[in-house]
This record gives structure tokens, C-alpha cells and sequence, in this order.
């Protein structure tokens, strides 16, 4: 995942996929997968859109069609998720869980814990007691699967993001402890700087809203130096 | 929420125009800019962002942030005093989600629903993720409880609400708890130069609220009050724009003008809270209307006779 989300990033990546279109088509529709999420970053929803688009015309030619297919669902049901349009919210949920079926039946637990991640953050955003429970259910079971020191972070966040939203601020605060420490020893800036908006949430909600303050600004800080324009809004 | 109205709002309208696209952002922006509008007493704007939080939340099938929102949607309506589109947010609301929220159980107990009222903000003051939102339902469960009687239950729930706030101490929020425990402590003097010094910081509905708690002290032992108490209540409740609690807050204003010996003004002011009153009833749907006439503040203003 590029560090940096800005137009030298969208230029390295469209030059890349045209250097593995002659050489590894899967590998362009992944790189095309990277493009995505850049363009998301950047707050380009449509371009986003489009390039997943994109990569899922070019992967039915791929050997790998299906991995393909299951990972390009993966990108796109978390932006679906945010959309403004009728319903995207279930269209999200339904992409997710489809991935996560394709995931299980292709035997890739990586795959299988992105998708329990993505349900995880779309169930979230429905905010009701049963969701959120199934939130945490889907968050603890990407936690188990996850073996990379990276992953691991990103999926301590995500169950943290699950105890946030039922207000469960000791586990919540503990597991982003955990998470930002690794997140640093990483040097992952993107992940580090959605940490520090959700402890500023915590901060709120305990009534600390001086240190909310310092951790929002820290976080504003590092999302407006990495051009992450989701996370500044 | 740190008080600082002019900082924030121009860091949420750049928000709010660099989340086209997304709802989640959207609609929180909306939130956000709503409740700075109330701070500022503009309940229209208010209500124009959150009905479009709320239709936004309605498209993308967010179930639960619609039903949140139109509850917000509904406390501001009752302070313009629409309490027939008021009931239908919560109405809808009730059907959309899981059931009921804190705004509900706020508006329950100013329609004089005294008993699921306090059942729900009980639930309320100890599930509401936000603090400000838990504390808005401990205060307001202090009150029922003071209404009907029990001062000590009312007590202890005021100062667990000083609690809360303990750790960053905003007059904003603060006041109205400090003005609330003044008046179950039966000092009017401290509790009725408050809201004079809360209007910097509290918007309209909040003053109204204090301004209600005062009004609260002062009518349960009307005529004991020493005339410069009378007098400070009378001159901080001129203007009432929560239109919701205005009729009240004049009936208690005309006792006291009379107390004072200000007949003339006394029957002129209990004029328009009846006045008031009558266009609250109005706009009441028929089934809601009757637990309304119930309340013990409808109540003496119809049981009110002239001798």
C-alpha cells in the first residue's frame, strides 16, 4: 500500500500496471487494486470506482480470476459502504459477505480475514446492538486469522473500532494502545493516524476533551502529511 | 463541544465540503453544524440539517443514525414549538429503529409522560455513549424526580451529572447542572443570577431549561421569595424563544408579578401563556393531546380561575 496519497503515486501506479499488463496480468489488476485505494484516499470516490471497474473487466482474462474477483470485492464494499447512493450501505454488506464466501471456498485465510474485516467496519456503520455485536464477532475472527505484524495492527484497530462503538472504552483504549505501538514500530503512518482519531474519540467520551483535542490534532496532523482526505474530514 | 463556536463552525463547513460522497461524514458535519445553530439560538437552520442527516441516513439505509437523528430533529422542533411534526419525527423514528432514544424519553417527560419518561432516562443516563448526552438525561431524570417529590433522589442524580463533567469543566454544560442543584437546594438567590451569566455560553434552549428550573423553585412556595428574587426572575425571562416551555415559564413569571404587586402586568403575561399554551394544544395530534392536558403545568393553567 503506497505511503502517500498524492498524483505522483496515481502516476507511479498507472505506470506500473501498464509494465505488469505485458508481463503478469494479475499482478496489473492488484496494482490496479492499489490505484483504487490511492484515489480513495485522495477523496476520488468515482475515480476509485472506476479503476475497480477497470480491474474487474481485466481480471476475467486472469487465471486467477476468482482470487482476483474475491480481493477486487474486498476494495470495493468498504467504499461502497460510505456512498451517498440508495442502499449502498446493504450493497456494501452483500459484496463483503460474497467475498467472504469466495474467500472460504478458495482456502485463502488472508482474504478470508479481510473480508471479516470489511463486514466488521460495514456492520459497524449500521450502529445497532445486534450489528455491532456481529461487528466485534467479525473483527475478533480477522484478530485470529491474522499472522503479519501489519495485519495484526490493522485488526486490533478494527476490534478496537467494535468496543468503541459499544462503549466499551477500557478494552477499546487498550487494544488501540496495542495497535498504535505497532502501527509506529511500522512506520505506518496511514494506520497510525486512523488510531489517533478513534483514542480522541475515547478521550470524548471520558470528557478528556483537551487531550480529544491533542489527539485529534496529532492525527490531523499526520492524515493531512500523508493526504489521507478521508480521515481529514 | 470545547465552547469555541468560532473555531469550530468554519472547521466543520470545510468538512462538510470535502465529504460530497460520503455519509458517514456527511451527516456527521450536519450534526455537528446543528447543534452549533442551536448554541446560537437559529433552531431553522438546526432542522434543516438534521431533516438532511435524516434523509440521508434514509437513503443509504443507516437505520439507527436516521432514528438518532430525527430524534435531534424532534428536540428542536419542540423548542419552535412544532410539536405535531415534533411527534411525527418520533413516531417515525419508533418505526425505523430499534425503539426509542433519549430524545423520546426527553420530549415523554414535556408531554407529561412522567412514568416512561423516568424509565427511559434511567436507561438513558447510564447507556448514551456521549457525555454530554448522559448527563442531559440524568438532569433531566433530576427533574421528574424533583417534580414529583423526592429532592434527595434528585440530588444525588444532580451532582453524579457534576461528576461526569468533572474532568473538562465547560460552563456550556456545567450551568445548567449548578443551576439545577442551586434550585433543589432552595437557594434562589445563587440560582436565579446563573442564567444572567449562562448566555455566553448555553444556546436558547438551554437557558430555557434553566430559566424553567428556577421558575420550578419559585412556584413551590410562591410569595416567600423576597421581592428582589421575584424581581431578578422577572427581568431574566422577558424573552423565552423555546417556545416549547414559554407558556410555563410566563405563568410562573405572571405569580410572581403578582407577588410584586404588578397586577396590570401579572394578567397581561398569564394572557400569553395561556395564549401560548392554546397554540401548543393546537398543533398537537388528538391522541397526544390528552396526556398532555394531563400535565400538572396544563393543569393549573386550565384549573386557573380569576376571583
Amino acid at each position: 500500500m503506497a505511503a502517500y496519497a498524492n498524483l505522483n503515486a496515481v502516476d507511479f501506479f498507472e505506470r506500473a500496471i501498464a509494465f505488469w499488463a505485458m508481463l503478469d496480468p494479475a499482478e496489473a489488476v492488484r496494482t490496479q487494486l492499489e490505484l483504487a485505494d490511492v484515489w480513495d484516499r485522495l477523496g476520488e470516490r468515482d475515480k476509485a470506482l472506476s479503476e475497480l471497474t477497470r480491474a474487474e473487466h481485466d481480471a476475467e482474462r486472469s487465471e486467477v480470476r476468482d482470487e482476483l474477483v474475491a480481493e477486487i470485492l474486498l476494495k470495493r464494499a468498504p467504499i461502497e459502504a460510505r456512498g451517498e447512493g440508495e442502499g449502498c450501505l446493504d450493497r456494501a454488506r452483500r459484496l463483503a459477505h460474497k467475498a467472504r464466501e469466495m474467500a472460504i471456498g478458495l482456502q485463502r485465510p488472508q482474504l478470508q480475514a479481510t473480508a471479516a474485516a470489511n463486514l466488521a467496519y460495514i456492520l459497524g456503520e449500521y450502529d445497532s446492538d445486534e450489528t455491532s455485536r456481529k461487528a466485534i464477532y467479525y473483527a475478533e475472527q480477522a484478530l485470529a486469522i491474522r499472522r503479519d505484524r501489519g495485519d495484526v495492527a490493522s485488526s486490533l484497530w478494527r476490534l478496537a473500532n467494535g468496543f468503541l462503538r459499544r462503549n466499551d472504552l477500557g478494552r477499546a483504549s487498550s487494544l488501540y494502545e496495542q495497535a498504535v505501538e505497532l502501527a509506529e514500530a511500522a512506520q505506518n503512518d496511514i494506520l497510525l493516524g486512523a488510531c489517533l482519531i478513534n483514542t480522541s474519540l475515547v478521550s470524548f467520551r471520558r470528557w478528556d476533551l483537551d487531550e480529544a483535542i491533542v489527539q485529534a490534532e496529532r492525527a490531523l496532523a499526520i492524515n493531512r502529511r500523508i493526504g489521507d482526505r478521508r480521515r481529514i474530514s | 463541544m470545547r465552547g469555541d463556536i468560532t473555531a469550530a463552525e468554519p472547521l466543520i463547513e470545510e468538512s462538510l465540503a470535502n465529504s460530497r460522497g460520503n455519509w458517514i461524514m456527511t451527516t456527521l458535519c450536519q450534526e455537528g453544524l446543528a447543534d452549533l445553530a442551536r448554541q446560537k439560538g437559529d433552531e431553522l437552520r438546526a432542522q434543516a440539517l438534521l431533516g438532511g442527516a435524516v434523509e440521508m441516513c434514509e437513503r443509504v439505509n443507516a437505520n439507527q443514525k436516521q432514528t438518532f437523528y430525527l430524534g435531534l430533529l424532534a428536540e428542536s422542533l419542540w423548542a419552535t414549538g412544532d410539536l405535531g411534526r415534533a411527534v411525527d419525527c418520533l413516531e417515525r423514528a419508533v418505526e425505523v429503529g430499534d425503539g426509542v432514544t433519549l430524545s423520546h424519553a426527553l420530549l415523554m417527560s414535556r408531554m407529561g409522560n412522567f412514568t416512561d419518561a423516568i424509565q427511559w432516562l434511567q436507561r438513558f443516563r447510564e447507556s448514551e455513549p456521549d457525555p454530554d448526552r448522559r448527563v442531559m438525561a440524568t438532569l433531566a431524570l433530576a427533574r421528574l424526580w424533583w417534580w414529583q417529590g423526592d429532592l434527595e433522589r434528585a440530588k444525588k442524580l444532580c451532582e453524579q451529572a457534576i461528576t461526569v463533567l468533572e474532568p473538562t469543566k465547560l460552563q456550556r454544560y456545567l450551568l445548567p447542572a449548578e443551576v439545577l442543584m442551586s434550585c433543589l437546594g432552595g437557594a434562589a438567590g445563587d440560582a436565579v443570577n446563573k442564567p444572567g451569566r449562562a448566555g455566553a455560553h448555553c444556546g436558547a434552549h438551554v437557558l430555557g431549561e434553566m430559566a424553567l428550573d428556577v421558575a420550578t423553585l419559585l412556584s413551590h412556595r410562591c410569595g416567600e421569595w423576597e421581592p428582589n428574587i421575584a424581581q431578578r426572575f422577572i427581568a431574566l425571562t422577558v424573552d423565552v424563544p423555546d417556545r416549547g416551555l414559554a407558556f410555563r415559564i410566563a405563568w410562573v413569571r405572571a405569580n410572581l408579578l403578582e407577588q410584586v404587586g404588578d397586577l396590570e402586568r401579572a394578567m397581561a403575561v398569564r394572557e400569553r401563556a395561556r395564549q401560548a399554551l392554546c397554540e401548543l394544544r393546537e398543533v398537537l395530534p388528538e391522541m397526544h393531546r390528552q396526556m398532555f392536558d394531563e400535565h400538572p403545568w396544563v393543569l393549573e393553567v386550565s384549573r386557573y380561575r380569576v376571583v
